[in-house]
């Protein structure tokens, strides 16, 4: 019956609700705790497993060692050498309190000053504080000794062998050989040093730079499974080092020192260059600076009074200094005039101490003028009216288009140095280019007798000398001559590899050389001081303006402020029947070509064919009277 | 007079809660296969670090015994024990406080002979049982809590908690809050009550966060600065590479690095070389995830959701109001351990040294666990005795006599199914031939008996054009 029906009890006595709730607390805190797990495992495993595997993998490189660069003879000119770094665990180290205390403990037992060491503590770039850094790089064996006997009071600290570089001379051929540094954040960004990592060194100049994929090798590889404290547990894989490959270059070792000797710490560059193939044999540049200062990272102080040094020691001013090259050009000019057919050797031209063009007077170095003359007289005297009246009669774009082609004039050739610049070819589109302004004819004629716009190195004058003394052949000027694995076994020479071949007349040509012979060896020639006895030499001066200021004009060399005063030019050939050496000096601000640089080239062809004769057969150096010691200049 | 033997109820097993207890065995197993992994650790040393697995096994022994002791008695006892209990456990707090052991900074052990336990753990349970006696106290159950027979719960939950913070352990103190608040979430409350409980919740938290409140409780050194810190590093693990923010990095490396699938047994190099802190104990979900990977990882949560809704299905069906309230503070007991370390690893929870039940690593813990457990099971065992009608509600227990030995007990497993209300086999009324269509072969009486209609003719043309296959245009030209 329906009235004494009691309303069913619910079986949890009334709490519906409150389990209800706690069902829906249940539910929620696993739904948050498996949608938290899909999160970490499913959605972002990828990245978890790939953390969790560069936790407990370490990739360690094993250094390699860097190839060795030799001279023609296979003498070493660079070779390795170990050294001891001392690296640091940050992490293990501590508190800046402690940091101190370490670098001054460190500093007392090693006898360096702390606070360097702290300083260059806090500069360590380790990746993490876990990661040790080094700390100091140039340890020797007695410190390690120090070192290890007090193993447990310096904790953190760990000693670490290292292949260094060690040239045979810190200053043989500092500009060729080159130095190492630290690889910087651009190059590694550049993509060019695959394998490299930051810290590592690579070639910064010279050789070392340019052959640095070859000489550098291939680092190895050690895959390992380590524990949360950087243990090792076990070695996953292991890839072993390749040595570098050695260079060998075409210097030859007592020519370089040779020039350099003759240099002494005179601005300048010497090229000493075989024509017939046109391996250089000595490439001098000074003032230089010492290859010792590079090796383990110069210091600042160093770099610095480098950089700010006045007449610059870093630059290669053989490869990559640029002067206008002065009368030697005269031997660029006749060949292209002769094979542009604008004058045969037997053309015939006025001197008379000026070449009027409108309403400017060029003058000749000879104010009294040469007479009348053809192109040996031209050549050996250097008359400037002569070839003011080639250039005007070829105009610039022929001149241009000959020196470059026939000479690599304007262009690198591609030596084997990153430091090699192009020089100046002027022609009437340049000058569009350059200046906005169409090209006027009376600019052509300093051009033409290597003043004016034109711009080359002592490497290219070398060139159009070389190409004089070969019978016309431009080939590609190399330092490289053979490049050989670790073990000794050739792996590649460098073969001459010709760019152009002139294809002028050889009696044409033959009258040229004997211009420039008799620019050694006649009498009036101007670059008699450069005869050596037994051999016949041929040669070219040169005396490069670098302003043309009039009140200069009847000043004498010393006379000028440095900056003002001439380039001093020489390049010449020996012997003249068959040449097999070409030199070209420069001298920088120096004065006269025929007075100042022929001796040093002259010196430089005796040695070439006396074999006893080496840098110490040369007086050492002197500074030069007029420059005071300390001297800045007001450059 | 009957022999006295061993017997147990038949209806205490009728009403036994075999997923209950089966999830938990299942989930102590699991812990003992992560702990074996965890222990192989890099290998060498196996020999050495085998002893917390055996140390670990033998006190699951000790454990399913224990739990079985704790099935045998009528729980009613302890609501009669109730004060002696908390006594013991207030006892043995004060113990620790005087004479217990300490170990980094924080005095929580106590010593007797080679046995070294934290008595906070007990005292979970025993505050659990303490405060649900209270409320089941008939005037409490049938008024509900006013502000004066609040206070006592209050201070019962208050002494441990006190001595517990001042061990110092701020886990376990909170987890004591986490753990009762179920308990006096379910006792009616009176008006008065929630508004005064609510004024003082406002109160503290204005002078907590405004009023300098924190910074007086650091000074006095009732918190401690670690601890805050505890607490606030957990905003940005990232930023601290070497405490507490480290530990919650490698954690989630490890779940992460786990994936679907994980990465095998005793293949799990988080914990395997060292990275993962704690794997046997606080991280034990991280190693088992690393190596089970989400499907592992779940079932171990399938477990423990298996054993919560069992636990619920014991609290809903509890007649006795003591019954319910215990079984409901063990089961919030182990759903906050639970749910507390399982955020605390996968980094949304600050780390607080708080086990994962069953799975971590630790004798006392475990003990304590799955005591806990088996009293929840105890509860569900007995409801019986608070039936309304148990003939109705277990009908076939009443058929075959009420006492058997255990002996007789074993083919009952056959009964291990859950108890269906609607099963044709206790109530015939639910017998339908066509669900179960084979029965027709077993039975002899019924089925035989049964009329089966004959089909109806089949009437061709009515069929084909309820299918639409023919209009009946179509048969009248």
């Amino acid at each position: 019956m329906a009235w004494d029906e009691t309303p069913k009890e619910p079986e949890d006595g009334g709490d519906g609700r409150r389990y209800f709730w706690i069902h829906v607390i249940l539910l929620v805190a696993f739904v948050v705790i498996v949608g938290r797990l899909w999160i970490l495992q499913v959605a972002m495993g990828d990245e978890f497993l790939r953390k969790s595997e560069t936790n407990h993998t370490r990739l360690t490189q094993i250094p390699t060692t860097r190839g060795l660069i030799k001279d023609r003879d296979g003498r070493v000119l660079v070779d390795n050498s170990v050294s001891y770094e001392l690296l640091v665990t940050p992490k293990e180290v501590g508190e800046p309190a402690a940091q101190e205390d370490l670098s001054r403990r460190l500093g007392a037992l090693l006898s360096r000053d702390p606070a360097e060491l702290l300083r260059r503590f806090h500069a360590l770039r380790s990746k993490s504080l876990y990661e040790p850094g080094v700390w100091i790089n140039d340890l020797t064996r007695a410190d390690i000794a120090l070192l290890e006997t007090r193993r447990l009071d310096f904790m953190g600290l760990a000693v670490r062998v290292n292949s260094m570089r060690k040239p045979l001379s810190g200053n043989f051929a500092p500009h060729v050989i080159g130095y190492l540094g630290e690889i910087s954040k651009a190059q590694l960004e550049s993509g060019r040093f695959p394998g490299l990592s930051p810290g590592d060194l690579i070639g910064q100049a010279g050789i070392e730079q340019s052959m640095d994929s070859v000489l550098q090798g291939e680092k190895g590889q050690v895959l390992m499974n380590v524990d949360s404290r950087g243990r090792l547990l076990e070695e996953l894989e292991k890839g072993f080092p390749t040595p570098g490959r050695n260079v060998t270059l075409t210097l030859d070792s007592r020519m370089q020192r040779v020039a350099q000797a003759l240099l002494a710490e005179r601005a300048g560059a010497i090229v000493v260059m075989d024509p017939n193939n046109f391996e250089i044999l000595a490439l001098a540049s000074s003032p230089y600076f010492n290859l010792d200062d590079f090796t383990g990272g110069v210091s600042r102080e160093r770099w610095r009074s480098l950089m700010e040094d006045p007449f610059h020691p870093m630059e290669n001013r053989a490869v990559g200094g640029q002067y206008p090259p002065g009368s030697t050009f005269k031997i660029a000019m006749s060949i292209s005039a002769l094979s542009e057919g604008v004058i045969t050797p037997e053309t015939v031209f006025h001197c008379g101490g000026a070449l009027r063009m409108g309403d400017h007077l060029f003058g000749c170095w000879n104010r009294r003028g040469h007479g009348s003359l053809s192109l040996h007289r031209s050549l050996k005297e250097s008359c400037d009216v002569y070839y003011y009246e080639v250039g005007r009669r070829m105009g610039v774009d022929r001149i241009a288009k000959n020196v470059r082609r026939f000479f690599g004039l304007g262009r690198t050739l591609g030596v084997d140095l990153q430091t090699e610049r192009p020089g100046l070819v002027p022609d009437q589109d340049w000058k569009m280019r350059r200046f906005k302004a169409p090209w006027n004819a009376g600019e052509t004629l300093p051009v033409s007798i290597g003043q004016g716009y034109l711009l080359a190195t002592p490497l290219q004058v070398a060139q159009y000398t070389a190409v004089a003394a070969n019978g016309g052949t431009l080939m590609r000027p190399h330092l490289v001559m053979e490049i050989s694995d670790f073990e000794g076994r050739l792996t590649s020479r460098v073969d001459k590899e010709i760019i152009n071949q002139l294809g002028l007349n050889p009696d044409y040509l033959d009258k040229v050389r004997k211009g420039m012979e008799g620019v050694v060896n006649d009498p009036g020639g101007t670059g008699r001081r450069a005869q050596v006895a037994g051999v016949r030499v041929a040669g070219k001066t040169g005396t490069s303006q670098v302003v043309s200021l009039k009140r200069f004009q009847g000043y004498t060399t010393a006379g000028r402020p440095y900056k003002f005063r001439d380039h001093a030019w020489y390049t010449a050939y020996a012997p003249a029947e068959n040449p097999e050496v070409v030199v070209t000096v420069l001298l920088e601000h120096t004065g006269g070509g025929g007075t100042n640089a022929g001796p040093i080239a002259g010196k430089v062809l005796a040695a070439w064919f006396d074999k006893g004769v080496d840098a110490q057969s040369f007086p050492p150096f002197q500074v030069q009277p007029d420059k005071p010691v300390g001297w800045k200049g007001d450059l | 007079m009957r022999k006295k033997r061993f017997s147990l109820d038949r209806r205490l097993l009728e009403n036994f809660s075999w997923p209950l207890m089966l999830s938990m065995v299942a989930l102590v197993a699991c812990g003992l296969i992560n702990l074996y992994s965890v222990s192989l650790g890099t290998g060498g040393q196996g020999a050495e670090s085998m002893e917390e697995f055996t140390k670990q096994l033998s006190f699951f022994g000790m454990g399913v015994l224990l739990s079985v002791m704790a099935l045998f008695f009528d729980y009613g006892i302890l609501k009669k024990l109730a004060i002696a209990i908390f006594v013991v456990g207030v006892g043995m707090l004060l113990l620790v406080k005087v004479m217990g052991h300490t170990a980094g900074g924080a005095t929580r052990w106590l010593s007797i002979g080679p046995v070294r336990f934290q008595p906070s753990e007990f005292v979970k349970p025993m505050l659990v049982i303490v405060l649900a006696a209270y409320f089941s106290r008939k005037e409490i159950a049938k008024k509900g809590l006013t502000i004066l027979t609040f206070l006592p719960p209050l201070a019962f939950v208050a002494i441990p908690f006190g001595f517990i913070i001042m061990q110092p352990d701020l886990g376990t103190s909170g987890l004591l809050l986490f753990t009762v608040s179920p308990l006096f979430l379910f006792v009616r409350l009176r008006k008065s009550l929630i508004i005064t409980a609510a004024a003082l919740v406002v109160g503290s938290v204005v002078w907590l966060g405004f009023l300098g409140g924190l910074g007086y409780l650091q000074e006095k050194e009732i918190i401690h600065g670690y601890q805050l810190e505890r607490v606030f590093t957990h905003k940005n693990p990232e930023e601290d590479h070497t405490g507490k923010g480290w530990q919650i990095i490698q954690s989630k490396s490890a779940i992460g690095s786990g994936q679907i699938l994980g990465r095998g047994f005793h293949g799990g190099t988080q914990q395997k070389y060292g990275f993962l802190p704690a794997p046997k104990t606080d991280f034990a979900f991280s190693a088992l995830a690393e190596e089970w990977g989400f499907l592992g990882a779940s079932v171990i949560l399938a477990l423990f959701y298996c054993l919560f809704c069992s636990a619920f299905a014991i609290i809903r069906r509890s007649k006795d109001t003591f019954g319910k309230l215990l079984a409901l503070g063990l089961t919030s007991l182990v759903f906050w351990q639970m749910l507390i370390n399982v955020l605390m690893v996968t980094g949304l929870f600050p780390v607080v040294g708080i086990p994962l039940p069953f799975v971590s690593y630790g004798g006392t813990s475990l003990l304590v666990t799955m005591v806990s457990v088996a009293l929840i099971a105890n509860v569900g065992m007995r409801r019986y005795l608070f039936q309304d009608d148990p003939v109705i509600e277990n009908p076939n227990v009443w058929q075959k006599g009420q006492v058997v030995t255990v002996r007789e007990c074993i083919p009952l497993t056959r009964k291990l199914k859950p108890f269906d209300p609607a099963d044709p086999d206790i109530f015939p009324e639910y017998r339908l031939p066509h669900t179960k269509p084979w029965l027709k072969y077993m039975r002899r009486s019924s089925i035989q008996d049964t009329h089966i209609p004959d089909p109806e003719p089949f009437p061709f043309a009515s069929a084909e054009r309820r299918r639409g296959h023919l209009r009946p245009d179509d048969f009248h030209g």
